[in-house]
């Protein structure tokens, strides 16, 4: 049998080996040597038995958490020489501008022993007026990014700026002698030394080479030098259309603060379009019920957080822009007794675009001369229209102004094709591309990355790594614009300052500094800056004032004006010719709207161009429409979705349904976003995504994808819409947001009104008092019926806030605000799913509905309860800044076992988190959903290591340090910004005077470029919070439950279009 | 080398003016006080007896009143020194310049007056007998003053013992007579077991004593709790034997000449190096520890004291100091809050720093110790005119009881988020 067989351990076995016959019987073959690492002779020497060790353990234990009662030794130290200006914790602050080639504010940084630790809007900045947007005051947190490059780098080592400096010397030295192509392709350079300079640096390459022949008498190929300015986002549509029809190449400069009557066709011009922050501004002006009401009209595709605010809103194809513009010059013409520019005709109609056109025609001429007509196209055609249309108001001059129009976006898209081919022809020797990533950003179709390789040298001067710096040779980290030094002339001759605020955190150079030093000059870009405004303006002002005065007010206030020298040699002609035929010409050309699908390329209220898409801040910004975080997506009106079969529902368990969206050759995989008010057979995309790239839980994702590829480039300009198919995939995705309701459901929440029934009836009609029902059942006023007794609320100070919510256009500046002053942890977009955001002030945004609250207004019937839940597929749009009410009476101070929460006689609900111990039925109670639970100790726990700027030793020097970090299990909430308060009534103490209205500022409203938060002592007679309070349009929100909140709202006055037939 | 000496003589003009403008803010007195004039202006630089930065100041009046013939001179050489030196070419005045290293003295702005006044106070002026004595106080003092609790036990342990010797003696007496009785002495029992069976006839008082026992145990217990992070007379040895005593004690230096931002921020402030050298650039030696500790801040900001510069290209250590008084992360206080607007002393709540050779935490710093002192303190709001409302408001409150002046803690000085924020 086969059991017989005999298996042998080795051939020691078989012989029978002595050895091997002794060791058999063991289980090892070898002494193993246990006693050895058992140490076998001390526990013999010791007598210590199990019992022994466990005492000796608990006394450790014991010993050791005694131990850690007392205090550690903590050190000093101080500076040796302490700076002058530099006081240990005292905030300094510096004015500055903040300009990435894109967005432009002039801004003040605080500094906390030499670091910047926030940005507000500098005060008196004439462009900007205090106000900032979320994408400026962020920045502070990119200045501490570790991503960023650290050292130049060369051939994707990092370097030392000597090897970069000969590397590149070299390359310009061999084109100044032998000749060649330099070109220079940048972002827009609104700064006039830097403009110089460059200039200067042509003259450098060139005139040496003139030098070089008349020595040696030899005829050597030419040095030619250009720059070019390309910008991500391109209005060049605007320049070209400008230079056709009044004969200046120039983006005019809107005064929104003057305009009555505004219409938009597709541009976003409140948060996005050419200079949002000063037309956000001017534009919060005009939207006061009181004193003067402007009306806007807005026709877009995708709903934008212009198109929210919008008085009346019209929802077409992107194709059909020029149709619509056509309309409104057609209409406006006729009101004018001018020629027509043709016969207009839309592709579909859905939601009354012709009878809106004619009133916004109407409405702009009835307000000739303070009325604005923008169009956010880049198609010169299309603007030559616009153009017309603020002709034929007599916008030119009033609202629009040309002589001292907008620096910024000074791009030309014709410009950088021409570059696109030099570099496909092989005939540029250097390329230096500043502040730009055209690697990312352009077209697809220009095939700029493989007409780059064709460059023979390329010097990239980037802040952080991006997809055009990593093609390149040489890259010359330029560091954070808070470490600079510059000058900007945003606006016809205003100009503001760019000072440092910190010296520069790694070897890092601004690309001026590089300039100077490879002209081999001696001075730094300061110094040359300094030179240039002692040599310019010295000559034109007051000569007897001493420049180093003059040059200190400039970078004091941060602000100054360009000396007319700069201006009066441009070629402007001494008068301004408008040419009629251009503008009729233009509307022949017209391409004719589309009949299918079509999508909308857009930018995010917070993710802009992409140029601070690694920022977490901004990324856990809710858009302000969608109230999506750390997500890309594709939106389409809900009626199209239900058609597909996709999820139109937002909350954890509502995964998104994903679609391809296809725009030639170029496809991208997108979740699908309900977006009422979206054009139906539209979808819209946002740019800027596909760069930043987030690590959770130890997967490193990339957001999103670049929509900058699929652009298409039309007659030389660049369109941000295009034809495009779609398939629905079968996967679905997770999309986190923080508003899962879209209605108010009938309820007073967002109280809005018309400013017909605002000017004709009572209050009653529009805001009217609430009464609840006593328990007789007899209707009572609310301040009748008290739970609670009365607080000392008439003494001393009571801090309140009153929020404008017609001013307000939920750009959610005050909402990074908010993070920065108030050490905000970042949560990332797992607990944002849990609906686990840390905001202390959330924009909630609502959408009208069609069903009316007074046929559906029982809700106990569950059919008319869900009809009220739907948005109207073009619903009206309101903004709702919502952070803790503060209450007189808060429910959450009831319930705290430990007084945790309790009420200062200041009006604060105030909030101590070293008595909270986290029961959290603070949170359960509170009627607004505004406290917020630290889950974690978001500032160690593991899973935020790559979410949580406070984790990394860099990031965290953004923090406030006069507001704790708060730690697990503590429930935190708006504090009123208390910090600030108590600090302006110190400094009003030591100056022994009363606080001023106004003097002191919760960082929400100062950030807040409409003012539309005003915050201050509603005792105070004179402030201007307690006349908000009592104005008519005052209200609290859920006033009925009577927790008396110290914030209040002003009621939403919307110019609908009813009124203006009744009026007209 | 000449540079240097520029920047050296212009180093000291800068810091003596600061202590200048610092020092004028305190009012002067109506009757030329020369002492208060003298701490006020002169006392960074100059004592009355001795050579310190500057000359001493005895005698000063008389010999230049003599040599000069009048007080001209020396109020001219005062009020601006340098500026005599030029007008009147005095080459007495040139050789104290040149003996001085020519560290020039600030132009002073007093009147004549003032600066006789001071002069006088310098020629009457006679050192202080008691200061030697005094100097014994201070730390060790706070050492030797000991815990009640300790006496407390000392007593129990007496009482025992007297107990058992007293138990002894009745028990010896008793056998005595016992044995006088002719009775049989009663059978050997130590005291311990005695004492047992006491306490097992007397069920009730046993109950009694562990009930006052465990009470007392879990006070000792909350006591202990209690102390947790509390670092009261915690006193680390610190980098550089820094005495305050010697500074702000005999030398009068006021507080915020170094701690100048008590005045301004949230933090007093460790000075910096630079601030030491404003004085120590002339003051090498110390009378208790020499050249030693000073040397040390030489060493941190390379100050060379033989060639009477500081070291060029010299790479500055920071000094380590240990921090003493250390508040909880999630506490708020503001320094210029209570020494500005409340007006409060240094030594409230630092106590007598002006006699600490080495500095020890003087206050419990507990919220309990902040609260008791916002429940005591008078808020001053008669010159404020940010109080003006508030304090109307506040009198309309406490109509009934007639309060006129409030505490802190009537202005909300108990509320929360007054310091937790």
């Amino acid at each position: 049998m086969s059991n017989n067989k005999i298996y042998w351990r080795g051939t020691e076995e078989l012989t029978k080996d002595p050895e091997f016959v002794k060791s058999s019987e063991k289980e090892f073959s070898e002494e193993l040597p246990i006693e050895q690492f058992l140490g076998k002779n001390d526990l013999d020497a010791t007598n210590t038995s199990r019992r022994d060790f466990l005492k000796f353990m608990g006394f450790g234990i014991t010993a050791a958490t005694l131990a850690a009662c007392e205090a550690p030794v903590v050190k000093s130290l101080p500076y040796v020489v302490k700076p002058n200006e530099v006081m240990p914790g005292i905030a300094n602050y510096y004015t500055s501008t903040y300009f990435d080639g894109y967005d432009f504010a002039s801004v003040m940084v605080k500094t906390r022993e030499g670091r910047p630790i926030h940005i507000e809007g500098n005060k008196n900045a004439t462009l900007t007026r205090g106000g900032v947007s979320a994408r400026v005051n962020s920045s502070v947190l990119s200045l501490y990014n570790t991503k960023r490059y650290q050292a130049p780098m060369m051939n994707g080592v990092a370097s030392d700026w000597a090897a970069v400096d000969g590397a590149v010397s070299t390359v310009l030295n061999g084109v100044k002698a032998n000749g060649g192509n330099v070109r220079i392709l940048s972002s827009t350079i609104i700064s006039p030394s830097s403009e110089k300079l460059i200039a200067e640096m042509g003259d450098w390459l060139g005139s040496a080479h003139s030098v070089a022949e008349d020595v040696e008498g030899q005829v050597s190929a030419e040095t030619t030098f250009n720059h070019v300015t390309y910008d991500a986002v391109s209005a060049s549509g605007i320049r070209s259309a400008h230079s056709k029809t009044h004969g200046k190449e120039v983006i005019p400069h809107y005064h929104f603060e003057k305009a009555k009557s505004v219409v938009s066709v597709g541009a976003d011009f409140l948060v996005n379009w050419i200079n949002p922050l000063s037309n956000a501004s001017g534009y919060g002006k005009m939207r006061n019920p009181g004193t003067g009401m402007s009306r806007h009209f807005q026709f877009e595709t995708t709903l934008s957080v212009t198109g929210s605010s919008a008085d009346v809103r019209g929802a077409i194809k992107p194709s059909e822009q020029g149709v619509v513009t056509g309309m409104i010059y057609n209409e406006v013409a006729r009101l004018a007794g001018a020629a027509s520019a043709g016969t207009m005709s839309l592709a579909s109609d859905d939601n009354g675009i012709a009878s809106k056109v004619t009133e916004a025609a109407k409405s702009l001429w009835a307000n000739k001369g303070t009325s604005i007509f923008v169009c956010g196209s880049n198609d010169p055609s299309i603007q030559s229209l616009a153009n017309g249309i603020n002709q034929l108001l007599g916008n030119y001059g009033s609202t629009l102004d040309i002589e001292n129009g907008v620096n910024l976006r000074k791009g030309s898209d014709q410009a950088v094709a021409q570059l696109v081919s030099e570099l496909n022809a092989g005939l540029v020797d250097a390329l230096l591309i500043i502040d730009c990533d055209p690697a990312y950003s352009m077209p697809g179709s220009w095939g700029f990355v493989d007409a780059m390789s064709k460059a023979k040298s390329t010097i990239a001067f980037a802040e952080k790594p991006d997809a055009t710096s990593a093609l390149c040779g040489i890259v010359c980290a330029t560091g954070h614009y808070l470490e600079h030094w510059n000058d900007a002339n945003p606006v016809g001759s205003q100009v503001s300052f760019t000072q440092p605020a910190i010296r520069p955190i790694y070897p890092t150079r601004q690309w001026q500094d590089s300039f100077l030093t490879w002209m081999g000059s001696e001075g730094s870009y300061y110094d040359y800056l300094k030179t240039e405004w002692n040599d310019t303006v010295s000559a034109e002002e007051d000569p007897s004032v001493i420049f180093a005065s003059r040059w200190n007010k400039y970078i004091h206030d941060g602000l100054g004006e360009m000396p007319m020298m700069a201006t009066s040699d441009d070629t402007t002609p001494a008068s301004i010719e408008y040419n009629e035929a251009a503008v009729i010409s233009a509307a022949s050309a017209l391409s004719a709207p589309v009949a299918g699908w079509e999508v909308d390329f857009y930018e995010k209220t917070a993710i802009g161009i992409g140029n601070n898409a690694d920022n977490p801040w901004l990324q856990e910004l809710p858009d302000p429409v969608t109230k999506v975080v750390w997500d890309h997506y594709a939106t389409m009106n809900p009626a199209d979705m239900a058609a597909e079969g996709l999820n139109t529902m937002m909350g954890e368990q509502q995964k998104a349904g994903m679609i391809r969206v296809n725009v030639g050759d170029q496809s991208m995989e997108l979740p699908v976003v309900a977006m009422p008010g979206q054009k139906k057979g539209t979808i819209g995309v946002a740019l800027g995504y596909g760069k930043a790239k987030v690590t959770e839980e130890g997967t490193e994702r990339t957001i999103g994808g670049n929509a900058f590829m699929m652009l298409p480039v039309s007659n030389g300009f660049i369109q941000y819409s295009s034809e495009c198919t779609y398939e629905r995939l079968e996967r679905s995705y997770n999309i986190a947001s923080t508003q899962s309701t879209d209605t108010m459901m009938g309820r007073k929440i967002l109280n809005e009104t018309t400013l017909d029934s605002f000017e004709k009836d009572s209050k009653d009609a529009w805001n009217p008092e609430i009464t609840v029902a006593d328990a007789y059942g007899k209707q009572q006023a609310l301040d009748k019926l008290d739970l609670w007794n009365e607080h000392a609320i008439d003494l001393g100070h009571r801090w309140g806030l009153s929020i404008d919510l017609n001013t307000c256009i939920g750009c959610s500046a005050c909402v990074t605000a908010c993070h920065s002053e108030n050490n905000v942890p970042v949560v990332g977009k797992d607990e944002v799913n849990r609906m686990r955001t840390m905001s202390w002030i959330r924009i909630d945004r609502y959408y009208s509905s069609d069903a009316d609250p007074e046929i559906h207004g029982d809700i106990n019937q569950e059919k008319n309860y869900s009809a009220m839940e739907v948005p109207s597929e073009y619903p009206e749009v309101g903004f709702m800044p919502v952070m803790c009410q503060h209450c007189n009476h808060a429910p959450c101070e009831t319930v705290c076992p430990v007084a945790a929460t309790t009420h200062s006689d200041e009006g604060y609900n105030q909030m101590t988190y070293n008595r909270c111990i986290g029961t959290r039925y603070c949170a359960n109670n509170c009627p607004y959903k505004v406290r917020r639970f630290n889950w974690f100790n978001y500032v160690a726990d593991r899973k935020f290591t790559n979410l949580n700027p406070a984790q990394d030793d860099l990031s965290r020097m953004v923090l406030n340090p006069d507001v704790v970090v708060r730690s697990r299990g503590v429930m935190e909430k708006c504090s009123l910004c208390v910090q600030r308060v108590q600090a302006g009534k110190l400094s009003a103490k030591k100056a022994g005077e009363p606080i001023v209205d106004g003097a002191i500022e919760t960082a929400c409203a100062s950030a807040c470029p409409t003012n539309a938060i005003t915050f201050g002592d509603i005792n105070d007679t004179e402030s201007k919070v307690r006349s908000d309070a009592k104005n008519d349009r005052a209200y609290h929100l859920l006033e009925e439950i009577g927790v008396k909140p110290n914030v209040w709202y002003q009621t939403k006055v919307r110019n609908s279009i009813e009124t203006a037939e009744q009026t007209a | 080398m000449r540079n240097t000496w520029v920047s050296l003589t212009t180093k000291m003009l800068f810091s003596t003016a600061i202590l200048t403008v610092l020092l004028m803010s305190s009012p002067v007195s109506a009757q030329l006080d020369g002492e208060a004039l003298f701490k006020a202006n002169c006392s960074s630089c100059h004592k009355p007896d001795k050579k310190v930065v500057g000359p001493a100041l005895q005698g000063a009046r008389a010999n230049w009143s003599e040599r000069t013939e009048g007080d001209e001179a020396i109020v001219a050489w005062v009020q601006n020194s340098q500026d005599y030196i030029k007008t009147s070419g005095d080459s007495y005045a040139k050789q104290l310049f040149a003996d001085y290293n020519g560290s020039v003295m600030t132009p002073i702005p007093l009147s004549a007056e003032e600066i006789l006044a001071v002069l006088d106070y310098a020629d009457n002026y006679a050192p202080p007998v008691a200061e030697t004595a005094a100097s014994t106080g201070g730390a060790e003092q706070v050492e030797t003053e000991s815990d009640p609790t300790m006496w407390l036990v000392l007593i129990v342990i007496i009482f025992f013992i007297v107990f058992r010797v007293l138990w002894g003696v009745s028990k010896n007496l008793d056998n005595m007579n016992r044995q006088k009785d002719g009775e049989e002495a009663k059978a050997e029992i130590d005291f311990l077991g005695a004492l047992a069976d006491y306490f097992k006839r007397n069920k009730g008082l046993t109950v009694v004593v562990i009930i006052l026992l465990s009470g007392y145990i879990a006070i000792l217990g909350w006591d202990w709790l209690n102390a947790v992070g509390v670092n009261q007379a915690y006193q680390p040895t610190q980098p550089i034997w820094f005495s305050h005593k010697v500074h702000a004690g005999q030398n009068g230096i006021n507080c915020v000449y170094c701690h100048n931002s008590a005045e301004k921020g949230k933090a007093a402030g460790i000075p910096s190096v630079n601030i030491c050298m404003n004085c120590h650039m002339g003051v090498p030696e110390g009378k208790q520890t020499g050249t030693k500790e000073i040397a040390k801040i030489y060493d941190a900001i390379g100050w060379d004291a033989d060639k009477g510069r500081y070291i060029e290209g010299y790479e500055t250590k920071p000094i380590e100091w240990v921090r003493i008084h250390n508040l909880q992360d999630f506490v708020y206080f503001n320094h210029s809050q209570h020494v500005v607007v409340g007006k409060q002393k240094c030594q409230t709540c630092h106590g007598p720093i002006e006699e600490m050779d080495e500095v020890y935490q003087y206050s419990d710093l507990t919220m309990g110790w902040c609260i008791d002192c916002h429940r005591e303190t008078d808020v001053t709001m008669d010159d404020n005119g940010y109080y003006d409302r508030i304090h109307d408001d506040l009198v309309e409150k406490h109509k009934e009881e007639g309060l006129e002046s409030f505490k802190v803690e009537h202005i909300g000085g108990l509320e929360c988020v007054k310091c937790h924020y």
